[in-house]
């Protein structure tokens, strides 16, 4: 199996992982309405539950995000050169890519040292005797996320400069599927 | 350069950056990483912050709101609901003048008050009203104007996902924003009514919601309306209601609505397990890219607290004297000059983080200017040049074959009226704050 096919795998193994999450933290408030409302009794770590799954969502969820085109940025310029340079297009957006794998590399790099602190230190989330769940995990999801993320902008990075060279664009994006508001 | 001036030369590039197209959480990121290390000259302390913000600015219990207010309203997409919404609205509006329009901006209204990202009611509102429009003898002008500007109502009233960000870059509750969204949004649901009323006014040509539309749409099936309305009417009151009464925080009242949205859809059998699959993938691509641009965002406020910036800036107009209305008019041109080349989520990220803290120091409401923010930041999506709801608008007519009769610019033009209207509605709550904080 090509690098670029494995990396693919783990991006959409993650992906599936987060999705399921998405259905956690829901099941974990609606317990916690139900339980307060009807029978006085709340779920103790709810607010703790949600806010650590959150951040395994999104890390988990960052490189298919990316590899699905759906990192928000504002393309008209991007559109416009793209309407008069297929090839000025797709080396802007191969620099573009470069940036951020730069920069998820460095932010990878330094949380690593946070991981290994919070594991030696036995830090946790919550307060002890209610709920209390330790850190490390949670950094270690956030360090791998960051790292994945890095090697996806960097694996897009090198496509876009390889269809710009070929005169074609990497990926086709929807513009309706870029935008919140 | 002193760290003031890496802060303006900050925000000149974060703008520069962002028009350039690269993704706006790299814009961010990059700037506020290169900004750190200058001001501290200190490369290594600059990395240490980004690792922080990735540990740190995430792990937030509000921000359970994104995905669960994003599956709420995909869930009532696939149910649909946003066309039940429609006609219900059409029902009680189509005999006023200029009715499918008024329709239109009501039926955005209900559908705002259960979805929070506006884009797909952009679509769908185009598919449906504007070729019936037309048929009734709306010119095109109006027509795409009605659809392109009621898409403003969708991040004014709550759930919106541009509220999300907003209360998280200045630190008020997203709770405390939803509440104070509700009535600028009434009120500026009511000033597209009357925009189309008086435009509708100036073309006798424009028929009225006919009997053999009534009839089309199940007119004296009575039990077809109420199929239509409990649904919206049960989750509006569950969500909304369950905020306003102080029973749910903002992130319990997405879980609520999000299961109830869920439960509806699946009792209508618009479900199946590979379209479930399907949402709860779009949820989590919509989530982690908010989320990534809010922890940006988080980097780029340390960058600008570490520049002086927003301190000098307190002091400056302090120093002046300049009073609190110069300062939100000249705050209000500046995101309305971004907003025209922008989209709503980058105006409100270069903006906020800079002028906030000054609104705070001069003892302005924070949610207040939230408000203001949001109805200016959307005028913005409705003009040229990079008006996104207008391109939405466009793309949707083409794919229905309408596109050789309605140009981008017919659809600018149109949405004017509506911009303007948006604009006294801004003028409105400066003057009276009441009107934002109605249920503080």
């Amino acid at each position: 199996m090509s690098p670029a096919r494995l990396l693919d795998g783990l991006t959409r193994g993650m992906n599936a992982l987060g999705t399921c999450l998405v259905l956690f933290i829901m099941g974990v408030v609606l317990t916690d309405v139900v339980g307060r409302g009807l029978f006085s009794r709340p779920l103790t770590g709810t607010a703790e539950m949600v806010a650590m799954s959150i951040a395994v969502v999104v890390f988990l969820q960052f490189p298919s995000t990316l590899a699905a085109g759906r990192v928000i940025a504002a393309d008209g310029l991007v559109g416009w050169l793209g309407q008069r340079s297929v090839r000025a297009e797709q080396w802007l957006l191969a620099v573009h890519h470069a940036f951020g794998a730069a920069l998820f590399a460095v932010t990878a790099r330094y949380v690593w040292p946070l991981l290994v602190i919070a594991r030696d230190s036995g830090d946790y989330y919550g307060t002890p005797a209610m709920f209390s769940f330790p850190k490390w995990p949670i950094f270690a999801v956030i360090f791998f996320g960051c790292a994945v993320m890095a090697l996806q902008y960097l694996v897009m990075a090198v496509g876009f400069a390889r269809a710009g060279w070929q005169r074609r664009r990497f990926i086709e994006v929807d513009p309706a599927n870029k935008v919140v508001s | 350069m002193s760290p003031l001036e890496m802060g303006l030369a900050g925000f000149a590039a974060l703008t520069l950056l962002i028009y350039l197209g690269m993704h706006i959480s790299t814009s961010l990121l990059l700037v506020s990483f290169v900004g750190i290390a200058l001001i501290r000259d200190n490369w290594a302390l600059a990395g240490q912050m980004l690792g922080q913000t990735a540990t740190d600015a995430v792990t937030e219990y509000e921000f359970g709101t994104a995905p669960l207010f994003v599956l709420m309203g995909f869930m009532v997409m696939a149910a649909g609901m946003g066309r039940d919404s429609y006609i219900v609205a059409e029902r009680m509006f189509g005999r006023v003048r200029g009715g499918v329009g008024q329709a239109t901006v009501v039926g955005n209204a209900i559908f705002s008050a259960v979805t929070g990202v506006s884009i797909a009611a952009v679509v769908m509102f185009t598919r449906m009203a504007v070729p019936e429009m037309l048929r009734r003898g709306y010119p095109e002008r109006l027509a795409v104007g009605v659809v392109a500007g009621s898409a403003m109502l969708g991040m004014l009233i709550p759930p919106s996902v541009l509220m999300i960000i907003y209360a998280v870059i200045t630190e008020t509750s997203i709770g405390d924003m939803y509440n104070a969204g509700l009535v600028p949004g009434l009120i500026l649901s009511l000033a597209f009514m009357v925009t189309i009323w008086v435009v509708a006014g100036r073309h006798p040509g424009i028929q009225r919601a006919s009997e053999a539309l009534r009839r089309e749409h199940g007119d004296g099936d009575r039990m077809g309306m109420v199929k239509m309305v409990l649904p919206i009417a049960v989750l509006i009151a569950l969500v909304l209601g369950g905020m306003y009464a102080g029973l749910f925080t903002a992130t319990e009242a997405g879980a609520v609505g999000a299961a109830g949205a869920t439960v509806i859809a699946l009792w209508r059998r618009a479900l199946t397990p590979r379209s479930f699959w399907h949402i709860l993938i779009d949820t989590g691509y919509v989530t982690a890219s908010i989320v990534l641009i809010i922890a940006s965002a988080a980097m780029f406020t340390r960058f600008l607290a570490i520049s002086g910036l927003p301190s000098y800036m307190s002091q400056w107009i302090a120093t002046h004297q300049y009073t609190l209305l110069s300062v939100m008019l000249v705050y209000i041109a500046i995101v309305l000059v971004l907003g025209t080349a922008l989209d709503s989520v980058s105006t409100v990220l270069i903006a906020v983080p800079v002028f906030a803290p000054v609104f705070k120091d001069m003892g302005a409401d924070l949610v207040w200017v939230g408000i203001i923010t949001m109805i200016t930041v959307e005028i913005g999506i409705i003009t040229p040049p990079l008006g996104i709801s207008p391109f939405i608008v466009k793309s949707t007519l083409d794919a229905q074959g309408l596109g050789h009769r309605i140009s981008l610019r017919d659809i600018y033009l149109g949405a004017l009226p509506f911009a303007a209207a948006a604009l006294v509605v801004v003028g409105l709550i400066v003057a009276w704050p009441g009107l934002a904080l109605w249920f503080k």
